[in-house]
């Protein structure tokens, strides 16, 4: 169309690329610093891979140093129970909300919504008080279950289960199924595609979660790998063990990393979808 | 009923706590003694409280700092991933990757790249002799080095809203608007712009909202955390450093319930927005 | 029918009675203490041995030992006490006894169960130490530790620089920045890849006991701790604190851009570090440090001849836990301080005993004890972490800001005071509670 238009193509490839470069150049020197000699990481000029390859050395090292493994433990424990909680909960209530009518519907599904508008930092203090209260402090309890579930969830599922047709649940009834039995046998096998977005939202969330973690729990042997990763970088009385460190980061960001390679579209949908009606 | 355990859940977890912290910020309680009732107190010490007026300015730099470049280069990023050009899909893959790490990782690898005589101040200052940059040392560098992290982890993300907006608008108006000569510049002015209106509330909104509830960058990336001089201290921190550090649980969540206002404000400008657009 | 009743009955109640005795038994038998220390890792298999003679000692009480990382003992502590879980006996530095004090945390020694006759019969075996566990008169713990901190030199790299750690070792601050100087080694652009001596400065405690040991020196203090009045001001603390800030921007030897001085010291990077206490000489052993000893340099013009304020960590019992739980916690702390010369040979934590001073009689260790009788110990105040933090602010504005020292001390000097001040009407209506 544009004779320029050819040139400008070639100018955008080489935009394309540095911004690639710019952006992905962190997580590379994570990756390959998590296989380097501890004196390679902060040499200068800097070693693009590593020269003296460390196979998993740098993991064995972070293991040593603290429950590495217990961290991811916890972490994956943590998450699951969120995202299972947040899903099928969230699933259930979106179809109660969706599809019955009852006195207080609209008020009790406003309060429900408004829970997204708090900021975690308000909940904090008297979250901390309370849970105190109910003996669940350092504890798995008090660790996982005040923030397993997320009213988001309740939001997406509302919209899509609204959308279905209530013919549908009408032909339910006559078959005689029970409304339990037609929320699992009718409503959640039509509903995958958007609980897998939901799962994959609620699972980077829960695993990236910092500030909870951080007060309700003392002991090391509770500590998620969010709040457990601090220990390779500020590490007590002991220069920083920046091989650890990455060896550990990469760690916590590799099941992210699998959820994105292998859940490409659900990824890209949630993070879009959790957004937009955020 | 199916919504009655998640509203149960929200109402023991989350408005309960909104309300208790109401009623804690109106006390000092110091955990170990009862709490004793000061009425409005917290809230007007918080006006000469040298702690509280510095950590909202850095919190309102911060914000200012991350938003506004946030929103224009995630823009362009979007606009430019949308063309169609050889190799866009690696490209946008890569530029996409910061999205992966939690925060904590994004902070823990950025610690280390921004070491004083690191990585960083190799590539910034290998071509005029320069040997070490107080990235985090320095009171007026260290707030921006959060800024910079704090863009560089967010803008793919946005980039993504960006693009899921654009997919939002039909091909063949931009086409139609090609075809009568309008450069790329004036079809993407009076055809995708107009048309990416709630979108770009969306972004604003969501940029600020998360630049407010900023905490874990700091906790981790700073010395200190909060410093050098306090000069990375944001609110977020700060309801931290009152509550888990000083134990003045009433100061803390006085902090806390002005974040809150502010991202209720926020809140209600977006919405109020998205009713004029629309 | 009615005698299977009756039997079902009797049964029921003989049951009810059997158990009810058991447990009443086992109340008056069992007493369960839990036992808090701070993580110190040679120290930990002698706690596990003195748990385990405990127990066999006193087969009645059982003990729950726990460790605890250092950098959130503080925070756990409190948490525990608020939650009402904390533990029944625990140890912890005296920067920090006086928050538990003010809130009736701590128990007042309570010699029967500790074995001694009075407060004479305990003290007398101690040459010190007890001053910063006394309140009102009484006494509220027993030091398990107590220490000060000294220079080691890096006698190798001391004399690389043509130096002799044995003569060259200045005496006074005005001198140090010069020698300092030839122990650096700098590249192209003047930046130091090797430090000659710093201070540690990326501890809010350490750089707390650093100012207020040079305003000692110049014959004043950070805080009143009577009065709890904030005394930063006046030409002592300008000039203890422009020192400070010279350091780094004037003679640029160091700073706290430097976040590992104790490691970079055992890692050579470092060649005189003020910041090890006694417990130090095991570690240098162990990185195969060739050190010497020295006292910390004074002013010249010094109004008091001292080096770093003392610190001790004392062993405390939970004045909320039963009476049957203090005494048993009593007597553990006895059992503790008996092991007191194992202590120090086995983990390097000092005590000033009379069955430990006669064992830390070499040269180096000597020094630590000449410096620690003329040492202050210090201060103690509630709100300590608030000052702390305000003190290292108010440093990182001079050093890292480039405000100007007459301007930012003052400004330190209030805000302390206004934490203090606070601290204190709060403590003083807990007591009116």
């Amino acid at each position: 169309m544009w004779p320029e238009l050819r040139r400008a193509r070639a100018g955008l490839v080489l935009v394309g690329l540095a911004a690639a470069v710019i952006f992905a150049f962190p997580i590379w020197f994570m990756v390959t610093s998590a296989f380097k000699a501890e004196t390679e990481i902060q040499a200068i000029p800097i070693h693009w891979w590593p020269h003296e390859f460390q196979g998993l050395a740098r993991f064995q090292e972070a293991a040593d140093f603290a429950p590495l493994w217990r961290y991811l433990f916890n972490s994956t424990l943590y998450s699951v129970v969120h995202v299972v909680v947040t899903v099928f909960f969230g699933a259930l209530a979106g179809f109660g909300f969706a599809k019955y009518r009852f006195p207080g519907r609209t008020v009790l599904f406003f309060l429900v919504i408004s829970t997204l508008m708090i900021p975690f930092q308000v909940l904090v203090v008297p979250l901390f008080i309370e849970v105190k209260a109910f003996g669940w402090e350092n504890s798995y309890p008090g660790l996982v279950i005040p923030g397993m579930m997320n009213a988001l969830g309740v939001f997406m599922m509302r919209q899509y289960i609204a959308d279905l047709p209530d013919e549908l649940l009408e032909a339910g009834r006559i078959d005689g199924a029970g409304e339990f039995q037609m929320f699992l046998g009718i409503v959640l096998p039509l509903m995958w595609p958007p609980l897998i977005s939901l799962a994959i939202i609620e699972f980077i969330a829960s695993w990236g979660n910092f500030l909870w973690p951080l007060v309700i729990v003392q002991d090391r042997n509770l500590n998620v790998l969010a709040v457990g990763l601090t220990n390779y970088s500020q590490p007590y009385q002991h220069a920083p063990m920046w091989g650890a460190a990455m060896a550990a980061s990469t760690i916590a960001t590799i099941p992210i990393a699998a959820l994105f390679i292998f859940f490409q579209r659900y990824f890209i949908n949630g993070l879009t979808a959790g957004a937009l009606k955020g | 009923m199916f919504v009655a355990p998640v509203v149960a859940f929200f109402a023991v977890f989350n408005l309960f706590p909104v309300v208790f912290g109401f009623a804690i910020s109106l006390t000092d309680y110091d955990l170990l003694d009862p709490p004793n009732f000061v009425g409005l107190d917290n809230f007007r010490n918080l006006l000469d409280d040298d702690l509280f007026v510095t950590a909202f300015w850095n919190t309102l730099v911060f914000v200012a700092g991350t938003t506004f470049p946030v929103w224009v280069l995630s823009l362009l990023a979007a606009l430019l991933f949308n063309q169609v050009f050889h190799g866009r899909q690696v490209f946008k893959t890569l530029f996409f990757l910061p999205v992966l790490p939690p925060v904590v990782v994004v902070a823990v690898v950025w610690r280390m790249l921004l070491h004083p005589n690191g990585i960083m101040t190799w590539l910034a200052g290998a071509f005029r002799g320069v040997t070490e940059i107080q990235w985090l040392t320095s009171t007026v560098l260290a707030p921006l080095a959060m800024i910079t992290v704090h863009d560089w982890a967010v803008i793919p993300f946005f980039m993504l809203i960006w693009l899921a907006g654009l997919a939002g608008v039909p091909r063949e108006l931009r086409e139609a608007a090609q075809l009568d000569g309008a450069s790329p510049l004036r079809t993407f002015w009076h055809i995708d712009l107009p048309m990416l209106r709630s979108t770009a509330v969306l972004v604003a909104a969501l940029s600020t909202i998360n630049a407010f509830q900023t905490f874990a960058l700091q906790y981790v990336l700073s010395t200190g955390p909060g410093g050098p001089a306090d000069s990375t201290l944001v609110l977020g921190l700060l309801v931290l450093r009152y509550g888990f550090q000083y134990f003045r649980m009433g100061d803390a969540s006085a902090v806390s319930v002005v974040m809150f206002v502010i991202i209720l404000a926020v809140t209600a400008i977006q919405l109020w927005f998205n009713r004029r657009v629309a | 029918m009615p005698v299977r009743t009756f039997w079902r009955a009797a049964l029921c109640g003989l049951a009810v009675v059997a158990f009810a005795w058991s447990g009443a038994a086992a109340r008056a038998e069992q007493v369960t203490i839990k036992v808090w220390m701070h993580e110190h890792p040679p120290r930990i298999p002698i706690d596990r041995q003195i748990v385990a003679e405990f127990e066999k000692a006193h087969p009645d009480v059982k003990v729950e030992y726990e460790v605890i990382g250092v950098s959130e003992y503080s925070t756990k502590l409190l948490t525990a006490f608020a939650a009402g879980a904390g533990p029944d006996v625990f140890n912890q530095t005296v920067s920090l006894v006086a928050q538990y004090y003010n809130a009736r945390i701590l128990a007042p020694v309570d010699y029967a169960a500790l074995g001694y006759a009075d407060e004479k019969a305990l003290t007398s075996l101690y040459t010190g130490g007890f001053q910063g566990i006394r309140f009102g008169g009484k006494l509220y713990g027993v030091p398990t530790e107590v220490s000060n901190y000294a220079c080691y030199l890096n006698n190798d790299m001391w004399k690389e620089a043509g130096l002799d750690p044995a003569k060259d070792f200045p005496t006074t601050w005005e001198a140090m920045p010069a020698v300092a100087e030839k122990l650096t080694r700098r590249d192209a652009n003047g930046v130091p890849i090797r430090r000659g001596f710093d201070f540690d400065w990326p501890s809010g405690p350490v750089n707390w006991l650093t100012i207020n040991t040079l305003m000692h020196q110049l014959g004043a203090s950070l805080v009143d701790e009577s009065d709890y009045k904030a005394t930063y001001d006046g030409p002592a603390a300008l000039r203890a604190t422009q020192f400070l800030v010279d350091w780094v921007n004037k003679y640029k030897l160091g700073g706290p851009q430097y976040t590992d001085t104790r490691t970079d010291f055992l890692g050579k990077k470092l060649a005189t570090d003020c910041s090890f206490g006694i417990w130090g000489i095991p570690q240098m052993h162990d990185a195969k440090v060739n050190y010497t000893v020295k006292p910390l340099p004074r002013f010249a013009d010094s109004k008091v001849d001292e080096g770093y304020d003392a610190y001790a960590y004392y062993m405390m019992v939970n004045a909320r836990s039963s009476p049957a739980q203090q005494k048993a916690a009593w007597q553990f702390a006895r059992m503790f301080t008996d092991h007191a010369v194992q202590l120090f040979k086995g983990a390097g934590l000092f005590v000033p005993r009379q069955d430990v001073v006669p064992l830390a009689s070499d040269a180096d260790s000597m020094v630590f004890l000449n410096e620690l009788a003329k040492a202050k110990f210090a201060p103690r105040v509630v709100g300590y972490s608030q000052v702390v933090d305000v003190l290292t602010r108010g440093r990182d504005r001079m050093i890292q800001g480039g405000e100007p020292v007459a301007n930012v001390v003052p400004s330190v000097n209030k805000e302390m005071d206004a934490v203090l001040r606070r601290e204190k009407a709060r403590a003083e209506a807990l007591l009116k509670q």
